[in-house]
């Protein structure tokens, strides 16, 4: 029986992360007000780019850089279309979405020219924490992305909460011409979130070719970023119920996994629906109070509107 | 009026079909693609095989042209009624998936011929005389090579990552499993379905999952196992491939590989709508007609033990 759980936490915990890095970012833009569905495109291009860096210089770091940076210069094309064109930010996102497929096809194409694999990133042992016995190899002998990724839940939480940058952007998302009128400049705010959402999904992709599959594919994410921009609906825009949602997410994933591997005897196809199927039924279920979306959600922001 | 016109119309295309293979100019060949022409795998061994037609046939008689990663089946009708306008001859959907947009296709470019594989079986239902199929029967290499997993495996536990329980994907699975069985009545055979031929993620932690169970030899088909394989890679378990020889993905690990030729279906539609006949045909790949075949990779089947003799860290003779 431990082994089965340790195996679920395991497998859970390393299918989290791509969607820990992407949910958190699109916590951070939601929260000003922009909508980002142009998270799983910015996803690919990161996963190519720390793919491509990493094969080619021999460095998995400069890879996570370049995820991070592709990633961020989408993000900032984004925050360009939606904040200063002001374009509806669902179609807007979509597009993004379709171009960054197309173009991560061709660049597999142009410069990869087949399935490689690479050696991806290890793990590392936490000194002292990764002995624990049963819970230490699961939870402290990860690669450094997971470490990010659940580091990061705290961090934006308390940046939302506790500094002013953080109300800065919870005021843009629910109040831009009250915040405005304060002196708060609304799209420079905008435009940091939206970026840095996009340098977040960058490494998710990263998080993905380099860590965990250490292969690029055309459409290797297979919607993981809707997945994510689903779990901040879910998270109710707070970090720490966005990571409690990603590991429900995968921890049923993880689960349906071993139930087929143990052969329990029910169709694959009715395992393979729970994650979802628990997906909706939280959310229908969970109480609505202190979980509204931000009142500027998808409403571009015109000073004297 | 109208209706005459579209028979004309109709009469005009077949003519030149027939016209064009009969002047000697090539017979133009499209084919739609799920993924990329360098997967690793399904589209890959397909994309493959019609260049090596084009070589056999040669540049003049044979032309081929492709779309690919064509998730969308809206695109992919798209493509395949281009194809269909712009004259060529055999426009083949390469999974069940774009099964019914070819048949509607079909229907309204009855002077070109289409084909969908595999699990081209349900599609012959109607009757269409400019539709061929082909089927895989992935059962017979799956028992083979299950026998020879059920007498390799060390631990007992061996592991299958499959896709979408229908067509030769299904019948790799029941083969296998059976193969294996047979071989030893107390092999373990793990089977996962991902529900997605493009899910890498959850092939890869499905793989992950059963090593973690003690499997030590994996295999599996779609597009997503690559992944996969890399798991069988880091962890030291051998993969047997499918559908291509997948040996150069991860030398040391693919200790063999189930192999579609893809020509042995492909050869007879050119000859048959060479012939005049555009249609009406279903083909099967299977061990009898060499459309499938086990190619066998020494380097990951023993490459170890011969490495241990040739350095000393074996005696061979004791």
């Amino acid at each position: 029986m431990t082994a089965v759980i340790v195996g679920i936490v395991s497998s859970s915990l390393r299918l989290v992360t791509p969607y820990l890095f992407a949910a958190i970012g699109e916590t951070l833009s939601q929260a000003s007000g922009v909508l980002n569905l142009g998270l799983d495109g910015i996803m690919l291009i990161g996963a190519y780019a720390a793919f491509y860096v990493g094969i080619t210089t021999g460095s998995l770091a400069l890879g996570v850089i370049a995820a991070g940076l592709a990633g961020g210069l989408l993000g900032f094309i984004m925050a360009f279309v939606s904040v200063s064109m002001r374009a509806d930010q669902g179609v807007s996102g979509i597009a993004l979405y379709l171009f960054c497929l197309g173009l991560s096809e061709m660049l597999f194409n142009q410069t990869l020219g087949g399935v490689r694999t690479i050696s991806g990133l290890q793990p590392i042992n936490i000194p002292g924490l990764s002995k624990i016995p049963v819970l230490g190899p699961i939870l402290f002998h990860q690669n450094i992305l997971v470490y990010i990724a659940f580091a990061l839940v705290p961090i934006a939480w308390f940046v939302l909460n506790k500094t002013p940058f953080g109300l800065k952007i919870r005021a843009v998302g629910e109040n831009p011409h009250a915040a405005d009128s304060l002196g708060v400049r609304v799209r420079r705010v905008r435009y940091q979130t939206v970026t840095l959402g996009g340098v977040f999904a960058g490494i998710a992709g990263a998080s993905l070719s380099i860590a965990l599959l250490n292969l690029f594919q055309p459409n290797l994410t297979n919607g993981m970023g809707f997945i994510a921009v689903a779990l901040v609906y879910f998270g109710g825009w707070r970090p720490v119920r966005v990571l409690l949602g990603a590991l429900l997410f995968s921890t049923v994933n993880a689960l349906q996994i071993w139930a087929q591997v143990e052969g329990i005897g029910i169709s694959p196809y009715l395992t393979l629906m729970l994650p979802y199927v628990i997906t909706i039924v939280v959310l229908a279920t969970m109480k609505r109070r202190n979980s509204q979306a931000p009142s500027a959600l998808t409403k571009p922001f015109e000073r004297g509107q | 009026m109208k209706k005459v016109q579209v028979l004309l119309a109709i009469l005009g295309m077949a003519l030149l079909t027939v016209g064009f293979s009969a002047l000697g100019a090539p017979l133009k060949i499209a084919i739609i693609l799920p993924s990329s022409i360098n997967d690793g795998e399904w589209s890959q061994g397909l994309y493959q095989d019609l260049l090596a037609l084009v070589d056999e046939y040669g540049e003049d008689n044979l032309e081929v042209a492709y779309s690919e990663n064509m998730w969308n089946i809206a695109d992919a009708d798209v493509a395949a009624r281009d194809y269909a306008a712009e004259g060529y001859a055999l426009i083949i959907g390469h999974g069940g998936q774009f099964g019914n947009i070819l048949i509607e296709a079909a229907r309204d470019f009855p002077g070109t011929s289409f084909a969908i594989g595999t699990d081209g079986t349900p599609f012959m239902a109607y009757g269409l005389a400019n539709f061929f199929g082909y089927d895989a029967s992935a059962d017979e290499v799956g028992y083979v090579v299950g026998g020879l997993a059920a007498r390799l495996s060390e631990s007992g536990t061996v592991g299958l990552i499959n896709p979408i329980q229908s067509g030769d994907v299904a019948g790799y699975e029941a083969g296998f499993t059976a193969g294996a069985k047979a071989a030893n009545p107390n092999i373990e055979v793990l089977s996962v379905w991902t529900g997605s031929y493009s899910d890498s993620a959850l092939a890869s932690e499905a793989a992950q999952t059963m090593v973690a169970a003690g499997a030590d030899i994996l295999t599996g088909t779609s597009q997503a196992v690559v992944a996969a394989m890399g798991v069988a890679r880091d962890n030291g378990a051998l993969w047997f491939g499918m559908r291509i020889n997948q040996s150069y993905l991860a030398p040391a690990t693919v200790a063999l590989s189930s192999v579609y030729d893809w020509k042995v279906c492909i050869r007879p539609m050119i000859e048959s709508i060479r012939a005049g006949v555009l249609g009406g045909e279903l083909y099967d790949l299977n061990l009898a007609n060499g459309g499938l075949y086990v190619e066998v990779h020494e380097a990951a089947l023993f490459g170890k033990t011969i490495q241990g003799i040739i350095d000393g860290s074996i005696n061979s003779y004791p």
